[in-house]
């Protein structure tokens, strides 16, 4: 919810009197089922409101959003194309179009739309925002250049998920949205450390150490809504996905944990959260991964990792899924992927198996 | 998100002053070496017809890099910005200008820290970068009067239509054209060279010879690997000096950089010149792989045209008073030219001289002429000079045309002897590593 491209779910109306026409019900109904995950049923929803009033834009306006949360995005595109051009003065649409564009490593298309937003409302908040991720995302890619890494395949492209993640039922407010905050190893993290071992490295851990970079107040996931005004015009309504149990909360705890770990950059911290069994991604060896993750915890001059939308699945005492959705945000690079870590109980603690990205 | 995030406002309010002061340093940096930057106007390239084409020059992307960090230190990086959006669009493979458009970018949305920072944990590739931001931008900041010349510079001949020198130190490349008013330069190009720096002594010691050399042939970028990118010019290392000196290695070639990349860092290679491709391309039809010297000097030492003229003429003289000595057939006048530690054709200076008097003794007359005299003295060596020219000999029983190569030691009150004197030709280790294919061209200097 942090700073990732917002694509906005509703139009304000912006004293342009549009107002809802005739089908303002069937909007409603367009809206709960969006709400709900029911695409097929929202656009069928729209299409009869279309059917009466084919320009109305809020109606127009969500159909593009329900397009982009389902993949269609040359759709999604075009509906938000056709707004910009019949309501050039509205933001909205070309502020979405960014957040498009960008999802298909557009950056320059995405810069100009955000760039019309905000010269029709310089105060624009979000799209100021998304011009600030934007331009970190094409700095990103400039200094992969700058190093000749290879970028055709891992762009930087910003996940669609954030739609996903907009309409998705959240877990318990307070729960669910960790916003780190440093300092970063709590005394319960150092207490459920092992007393193995150490990961071979002879530098201390630093991780008393607060983080240099300043690191905003946590914000809860409903303070967040709240917050989000026009940007997330979705309410989140308060559905406890937690397992119920101890142990669900010991992995949430555990989850935390890591995420923590990784926002204040502390390696050893968040490397002892993975389980001894863990399996690297793409066949990496164990030792190649850990000097992989050492460096990108540490390269970056800040990390911020913040989870929504929690849910455990515990199956026994021994094993629990969580799923999640990650906002990843660095200084110079940021996304937001679905999550799901296999996280099993080893030395008193859960740590984590497998860790898998959704597409 | 309405909740503002600490760095983001201070990047707004921050991000110009901070750009401002690393450029600002970089420029700092550029100043402390001393620079013969003298005048202002470029030099005009005298037309004369020379045989080979002139030097295409494509855009200039290093003064689009320049003209942006100017615009950075002038405070307008929206200007900068655009400028270098412009370069990274026709050359995305311009590393170091990625890495200011990454920074440019950045700065829109919080402080950097530095020129680059974002690179912190890639420290080697970073100082690359910097050093090759350093030396393009000092290069903008000189300009060069055209009636200064390299010092090395003596005397074209009348056949050599270019001359290249390379200044090591400023990771850069002179391309001079011979002109009737003498050498002009041309083109200037960045280039990378020896990884561990200049002087090279042994083999693997991934230095660039210091000296003057001579281009041997070519290699077409077909029979080459990618690595050298738009073909090669292999030069004369080791040369007789070197040889003399005992120095070994190979294989020092003028050639391009991988398909990856448009340039390599200041100091990449493993003792090779590599220039960007587009430059390799463009010198690939104007160099005449027969006949261009490669001078290449640490640092290069510039001096007004006609201290140079001063110099090459006072070196004529005295190789003029060499040949009447010759003809002459006078013993002790020749023998006076002949340091004591000469050598030449495998014998010493006794065993030369004993040569030349048993040969001499028979003949009723000598005419010696020299042609095509090429005169350039050695960096780093003091009042060493490469004396190369067609010595047409002629005499009551025998006559010959051979091309000659002599170095030349000048004192310091215009007294000059002869420290080797030998035929031009090619060395076995000169063909070492070049692909058979392009053997048959390397004609160079057996003439």
């Amino acid at each position: 919810m942090v700073r990732s491209l917002l694509l906005l779910t509703s139009l304000l109306a912006l004293g342009l009197g549009l107002a809802p026409a005739a089908g303002a019900a069937d909007l409603d109904e367009a809206r709960t089922l969006a709400r709900r995950g029911d695409f097929d049923g929202a656009l069928t929803a729209l299409d009869q409101v279309l059917a009466a009033e084919p320009n109305d834009p809020q109606a127009r306006f969500l159909r593009g959003v329900v397009l982009a949360e389902t993949r269609r995005v040359d759709e999604a595109i075009a509906v938000f194309t056709g707004l910009t051009r019949d309501y050039p003065e509205l933001p909205e649409p070309h502020n979405n179009l960014a957040v498009l564009y960008a999802a298909e490593g557009e950056y320059d298309k995405a810069r100009d739309a955000l760039l019309v937003a905000i010269n029709t409302h310089p105060s624009y908040a979000t799209a100021h925002e998304n011009l600030g991720d934007i331009y970190a995302k094409m700095a990103g890619l400039a200094y992969d250049r700058a190093l000749s890494l290879d970028t055709a395949n891992a762009t930087a492209k910003s996940k669609l998920a954030l739609i996903s993640e907009l309409f998705s039922t959240r877990a318990v407010a307070g729960e669910a949205t960790m916003v780190a905050a440093a300092p970063a190893a709590s005394p319960a993290s150092s207490a459920t450390a092992p007393p193995a071992p150490a990961p071979a490295s002879p530098a201390p851990p630093v991780a008393a150490t607060p983080t240099p970079t300043p690191t905003p107040p946590p914000i809860s996931a409903s303070s967040a809504a709240a917050a989000a005004g026009s940007a997330v015009a979705v309410p989140a309504p308060p559905t406890a996905a937690l397992a119920p149990g101890a142990a669900a909360e010991a992995v949430t705890l555990a989850v935390r944990d890591w995420a923590e770990a990784w926002s204040g950059k502390n390696v050893e911290a968040y490397l002892a959260r993975y389980a001894s069994g863990f399996r690297p991604p793409n066949g990496m060896s164990r030792e190649a991964w850990e000097r992989q993750r050492r460096q990108r915890l540490s390269a970056p001059a800040f990390i911020r990792v913040s989870l929504d939308d929690v849910r455990v699945a515990t199956s026994g005492d021994a094993e629990a899924t969580v799923t999640f959705v990650q906002t990843y945000r660095s200084d110079t690079y940021g996304d937001r992927v679905r999550k799901r870590l296999t996280m099993t109980r080893e030395r008193g603690d859960w740590r984590i198996l497998r860790e898998q990205s959704d597409p | 998100m309405s909740s503002p995030i600490p760095e983001r406002d201070g990047a707004r309010r921050g991000d110009r002053q901070h750009l401002l002061l690393v450029v600002t340093v970089l420029v700092v940096s550029a100043l402390q070496v001393a620079w013969p930057a003298r005048g202002s106007a470029a030099p005009t390239i005298a037309a004369g017809g020379p045989a080979l084409p002139a030097i295409s020059t494509g855009p200039d992307d290093e003064a689009l890099l320049v003209e942006a960090l100017e615009q950075v230190r002038r405070g307008d990086l929206d200007r900068a910005l655009r400028d270098i959006e412009t370069l990274v669009a026709r050359n995305p493979k311009f590393r170091l200008a990625q890495l200011v458009y990454g920074d440019l970018l950045l700065a829109k949305t919080r402080p950097i820290g530095g020129f680059g920072a974002q690179l912190a944990d890639r420290p080697g590739a970073l100082a690359d970068l910097r050093d090759e931001a350093r030396v393009r931008w000092r290069n903008r900041l000189r300009s060069l009067d055209p009636d200064w010349l390299p010092a090395p510079l003596l005397r074209m001949s009348a056949s050599q239509r270019r001359a290249l020198v390379i200044d090591v130190s400023e990771s850069r490349l002179y391309v001079f054209l011979n002109t009737a008013s003498g050498p002009r330069l041309e083109r200037s190009v960045y280039v990378s060279t020896g990884k561990n720096g200049a002087h090279k002594v042994r083999e693997g010691d991934q230095r660039t010879p210091l000296g003057v050399y001579f281009l041997t042939g070519r290699i077409a970028p077909a029979s080459l690997p990618d690595f050298y990118g738009a073909g090669a010019f292999p030069v004369n290392y080791p040369n007789e000096w070197d040889v003399r000196q005992g120095r070994t290695g190979y294989g020092i070639w003028l050639h391009g950089v991988p398909a990856d990349t448009y340039s390599r860092p200041p100091r990449a290679s493993d003792g090779c010149m590599a220039l960007p491709n587009e430059d390799m391309s463009a010198l690939w039809t104007s160099l005449d792989a027969d006949n261009t010297p490669v001078i290449i000097a640490e640092r290069i030492t510039w001096l007004p045209r006609a201290e140079v003229e001063a110099r090459a003429l006072a070196l004529e003289a005295a190789i003029d008073g060499w040949r009447r000595s010759w003809e002459s057939r006078a013993d002790g006048e020749y023998a006076r030219f002949y340091a004591s530690d000469f050598t030449g054709a495998g014998l010493g200076r006794q065993q030369w001289l004993e040569h030349k008097r048993r040969v001499n003794a028979g003949k009723r007359f000598i005419r010696v002429a020299l042609d095509d005299l090429s005169a350039f003295e050695y960096p780093g060596e003091d009042g060493l000079v490469v004396v190369t020219f067609e010595q047409s000999y002629r005499s009551d029983n025998f006559s010959e045309r051979a091309r000659k190569r002599m170095y030349w030691r000048a004192g310091p009150r215009g007294e000059a002897t002869i420290l080797h004197e030998d035929a031009a030709t090619l060395r076995p280790e000169h063909l070492r590593g070049i692909p058979y294919s392009a053997r048959s061209e390397m004609s160079a200097l057996s003439r």
